[in-house]
């Protein structure tokens, strides 16, 4: 039978994040189950309470197949995994009560993992932002349609420049 | 108590999740769950929601696991 284990670690611990998998793989071979696929990252979360003081955390889970009298090592794993000091919480489902392994709500957890990560991609938007407020009165003052594309395409590649310029 | 006046007449609504075809529901999914809960973050009663016992025993599952994992709040102020 299929099941699902679901942890997440400190933010401290990300670095340590392959280290941690391999931790994890080992915990649940030694218990007889087979990995059924590689783990799947749900990534930097903020998580909807503190725990010990963490607002956020690293969020990750893997599918593992148990059968026949492994299956009667869920606790066993489940006691490992608790003692297994890296991990800050676990939790191990059966994977047919939760579908398809993958993230339905997604679209929320990508909106935060946007919003937590600051390098880089916080950058971009906000000076596409400065460069849009120029853009909106020379559309307004141009009224045929046909000058307001040409500064539409002046724009584009007026943007473009720019991005090109920033990562330098 | 004016036990005169008429009742409300109640109107059936039908099980999200069986309209949909709907038949597991991952405990990671917050939006869904959030449809679900209230504004101060407990599980609304079927009676609000319309779900099917089977289905609002699944969401209550569903919404305890994902409190535990911090997913979503076990209550908003």
């Amino acid at each position: 039978m299929e099941y699902e284990l679901l942890f997440f670690t400190s933010v401290a611990n990300e670095d340590k994040i392959d280290l941690i998998k391999k931790d994890i793989t080992e915990i649940l071979e030694s218990q007889g189950a087979k990995m059924s696929g590689e783990f799947s990252d749900i990534g930097k979360r903020k998580l909807a309470y503190p725990i010990k003081r963490n607002t956020h955390a690293f969020f990750s889970f893997v599918r593992f197949v148990l059968d026949g009298e492994n299956r009667q090592n869920i606790p066993e794993i489940g006691k490992h995994l608790g003692l297994y000091g890296n991990i800050m919480r676990h939790i191990v489902v059966r994977a047919d009560e939760i579908g398809k392994p993958i993230i339905s709500g997604g679209i929320k957890f990508e909106e935060e993992r946007a919003v937590a990560r600051p390098s880089g991609r916080r950058e971009k938007p906000i000076r596409l932002r400065q460069e849009e407020r120029p853009a909106k009165p020379t559309a307004e003052t141009k009224p045929n349609e046909d000058k307001s594309k040409a500064s539409l395409s002046e724009l584009d590649e007026k943007l473009s420049e720019i991005l090109e310029e920033t990562p330098e | 108590m004016n036990y005169n006046q008429p009742q409300q007449p109640v109107v059936k609504k039908s099980c999200y999740f069986c309209a949909n075809k709907i038949d597991a529901i991952d405990y990671k999914d917050t939006l869904l769950l959030r449809k679900f809960m209230s504004s101060q973050a407990k599980i609304m009663p079927p009676k609000r929601t319309g779900n099917c016992s089977r289905h609002q025993r699944m969401v209550s599952r569903a919404v305890k696991r994902a409190r535990a994992m911090a997913l979503i709040s076990y209550l908003i102020k």
